[in-house]
């Protein structure tokens, strides 16, 4: 069987299904520990895992960007509501990136994009990019791209609810 | 010129380019990241965060600024900003002034690692029409706090308290 890793698995052509999982963090980068009013998955779809590459990259590359985000997501687990902080949480402001949030390494580079799941204990990681310039244009282009996501995870939740 | 890609078309490709799950997990653990749970400088900047955020939210509680908290601690405003980014070095004292500034108390402990501080929501703002848990706390305790009238039955540890409307007894549990 051929397997397209980008639109799922596909046999003469037709697409049968899109597999999507929640995959919880390595520990040695986010421990069970840390997640004590939040859990934080990653999202996979079709067994490819856009977020944990993003971490893995960034960890080979950039050690202290990689520190800077998880700093923000220590604190995020270990809050109850969203961080008030606009320095470290983002939040999308878009009609279709209401559930969409931004987690932002303080005065660093990396952004990692998660939404809430639907009774908002879970946050859902979807991808993270590197930001290269101060306009707002790349940062509306990775929202957009994580609701995507949501909706890709949203149709499968809603599938096997 | 190089056609611009749809968001779904930027996502497939995303998907396309990335690791799977395995793979990715194999390549994080080649990398023998450092415990940062053991790194002062992180448990610092974790601290310095965790402070700044409850600064924020205490201030959106009182309803005040920059510069409202700048003039209630007799500073100037950039201070106020060099606090809110993390770039001040905070002592106990300048900690303990901008919680008395904002009504509040600071709490420094240190604790195990496996253990963790729950903070009561009463740090939290409160929603219109909601009571925080800290008053829905007080209120419960004033409840089962002994009215002066009222008599003790030892035997039964329960509370009867004394009918002064002419209505009947109504026992009151200590504790349900």
């Amino acid at each position: 069987m051929k397997v397209d890793k980008a639109v799922g698995f596909i046999e003469k052509g037709a697409i049968l299904k899109t597999k999507v999982k929640l995959i919880d963090p390595p520990e040695e980068m986010i421990p069970l520990k840390w997640q004590v009013k939040h859990k934080l998955k990653l999202l996979e779809i079709n067994g490819v895992n856009i977020a944990l590459t993003g971490l893995a990259d960034l960890a080979s590359k950039d050690i202290r960007d990689l520190k800077k985000l998880l700093k923000t997501i220590k604190l995020q687990l270990n809050s109850k509501d969203i961080i008030h902080n606009s320095q470290k949480i983002q939040k999308g402001k878009k009609s279709n990136q209401k559930k969409i949030i931004e987690i932002k390494a303080t005065r660093g580079h990396s952004r990692l994009l998660a939404f809430f799941s639907e009774k908002n204990e879970i946050i859902i990681c979807t991808h993270t990019y590197w930001k290269t310039s101060s306009n707002k244009k790349q940062q509306n282009r990775e929202f957009d791209k994580a609701a995507n996501l949501y909706q890709q995870y949203l149709k499968h939740y809603k599938k096997n609810k | 010129m190089e056609k611009l890609l749809t968001v779904e078309e930027e996502v497939q490709e995303m998907l396309a380019n990335s690791l799977t799950t395995a793979e990715a997990l194999k390549e994080i653990k080649e990398l023998n990241l450092p415990n940062l749970d053991n790194n002062p400088e992180f448990m610092a900047d974790v601290a310095k965060g965790q402070i700044v955020e409850d600064i924020l939210v205490a201030m959106e509680t009182e309803n005040i600024n920059k510069s409202d908290l700048a003039a209630r601690l007799d500073k100037s405003r950039q201070y106020i900003s060099r606090v809110l980014n993390e770039k001040a070095n905070f002592t106990i004292k300048s900690l303990a002034e901008i919680a008395c500034a904002l009504n509040l108390k600071i709490e420094a402990r240190i604790i195990g690692k496996e253990e963790h501080l729950f903070l009561s929501d009463a740090y939290l703002p409160i929603e219109k029409g909601k009571k925080s848990l800290n008053k829905i706390f007080h209120e419960k305790v004033n409840h089962f706090s002994i009215p002066s009238d009222n008599t003790y039955k030892k035997s039964t540890g329960e509370f009867i308290e004394s009918t002064k409307r002419g209505k009947e007894n109504e026992k009151l549990k200590f504790a349900s």
